[in-house]
């Protein structure tokens, strides 16, 4: 199962309120596997009500802002991505500080909103593809009416990687191999059947399972091919013939 | 006479893809979203007056012009392009200026067009992931 790239509907309005970023979701493109992850924005801190104690007097609290931290929660430990959080002036260290600005609210409280008053939250994304399968070929020289065997590397592969700090993998598990001569199969056989120098690889389709963040594995999701390393073989002339005459 | 008209009707060409995309950006643009109809139809559409739907709940005013690039034509009735958004910002109406931070400002996207008649429609426009401009 191969994803297409395209993943929703927009438009030139909904881009230029910034409704169109991508989605943050996993895809399995052709030739690689993108897990997103997304942490903050506006929905992540809500507003809470101050209970009044009686008998203190009751002072305004500090305006809000918009404080940078790194998405690690603070300003002390820097990590790959940064992400605005609104809070009460002074109350936390931030990185840089901004005014907050609030967004007029719609006369009905709709899911649209949120795409229009996220103020910032941040992505990460992991990227990865398998490495090129390993393919030889035994002899690399040999008569062209003889049989070459190549093979490939039939080698499961796991590549982790982290996201917001908690570890994310992808296994990729060699499932076919399609040689560029035709025939299929991580070890064949082949003659070529006249001289020449050949050059040979292999095409390697890989299941593609992944692990998201905080999630158990999503097994089967879908299927890359890979193409390994060219070999090149020659095909030698036969040896001639000698008669001895007389 | 009848010879004239049938010329005339004969070479009207129903606009190219370069033109009906520009032309929705260009009443995108203006706000005009009753004459969408002109050239949007199906999800399109949606996805359009959903936009104009939100700029139009919140009180916000979009100014600067989107632009295109780079189309092309990938398929019978399929074209590839970039949107490029970064001329343009949005404001409330006491003028602040609340263009989201993080907004792309090219993004890359394919657009669907089908035969309404003797017209050409925009249907789909979607955006293109793991694609750059």
């Amino acid at each position: 199962m191969l994803i297409e790239t395209i993943i929703f509907s927009c438009s030139a309005a909904g881009a230029v309120l910034g409704g169109c970023n991508d989605s943050c979701e996993t895809t399995i493109g052709a030739s690689e596997v993108v897990i997103c992850a997304d942490q903050g924005g506006q929905s992540s801190e809500s507003e809470k009500t101050e209970t009044n104690n009686p008998g203190l007097p009751w002072s305004p609290p500090p305006p809000w802002i918009l404080c940078q931290q790194y998405v690690s929660g603070g300003v002390e430990i820097p990590t790959f991505g940064k992400i605005w959080v609104k809070v009460r002036e002074g109350s936390r260290p931030c990185l840089e500080q901004k005014p907050y600005i609030p967004i007029p609210s719609p006369p009905s409280s709709t899911s649209k909103t949120v795409e229009v008053v996220n103020i910032e939250s941040v992505q990460e994304i992991f990227r990865t593809s398998p490495s090129v399968p390993f393919a030889y070929v035994q002899p690399a020289e040999r008569y062209y009416d003889e049989q070459f065997v190549f093979r490939v590397k039939r080698v499961s592969q796991v590549k982790s990687g982290e996201l917001f700090g908690e570890p994310v993998s992808v296994r990729f598990i060699p499932r076919g191999a399609t040689w560029s001569f035709g025939k299929s199969g991580f070890e064949v056989s082949h003659i070529f059947g006249e001289k020449g120098d050949f050059s040979a690889n292999a095409a390697v389709t890989f299941q593609v399972d992944y692990k998201p963040l905080g999630e158990s594995w999503v097994v089967d999701a879908g299927s890359i091919s890979v193409s390994s390393n060219s070999l090149l073989v020659t095909a030698l002339p036969l040896p001639r013939e000698t008669r001895l005459v007389g | 006479m009848f010879v004239y008209l049938f010329a005339i009707i004969g070479c009207a060409q129903s606009p190219s893809a370069e033109q009906t995309l520009g032309r929705y950006l260009e009443l995108s643009d203006a706000g005009r979203h009753q004459q969408f109809g002109e050239i949007l139809a199906g999800e399109a559409m949606d996805a359009a007056m959903q936009a104009n739907q939100i700029l139009e709940e919140l009180e916000l005013i979009q100014s600067g012009q989107t632009e295109f690039f780079d189309l092309e034509q990938t398929g019978d009735n399929s074209w590839s392009f970039c949107l490029d958004v970064s001329n343009t910002k949005i404001f409330d109406k006491s003028g602040s200026d609340l263009t989201p931070t993080n907004r792309p400002g090219q993004l890359p996207m394919t657009m669907t067009l089908e035969s309404f008649g003797s017209s050409k429609k925009i249907t789909e426009l979607e955006i293109r992931r793991l694609q750059g401009c």
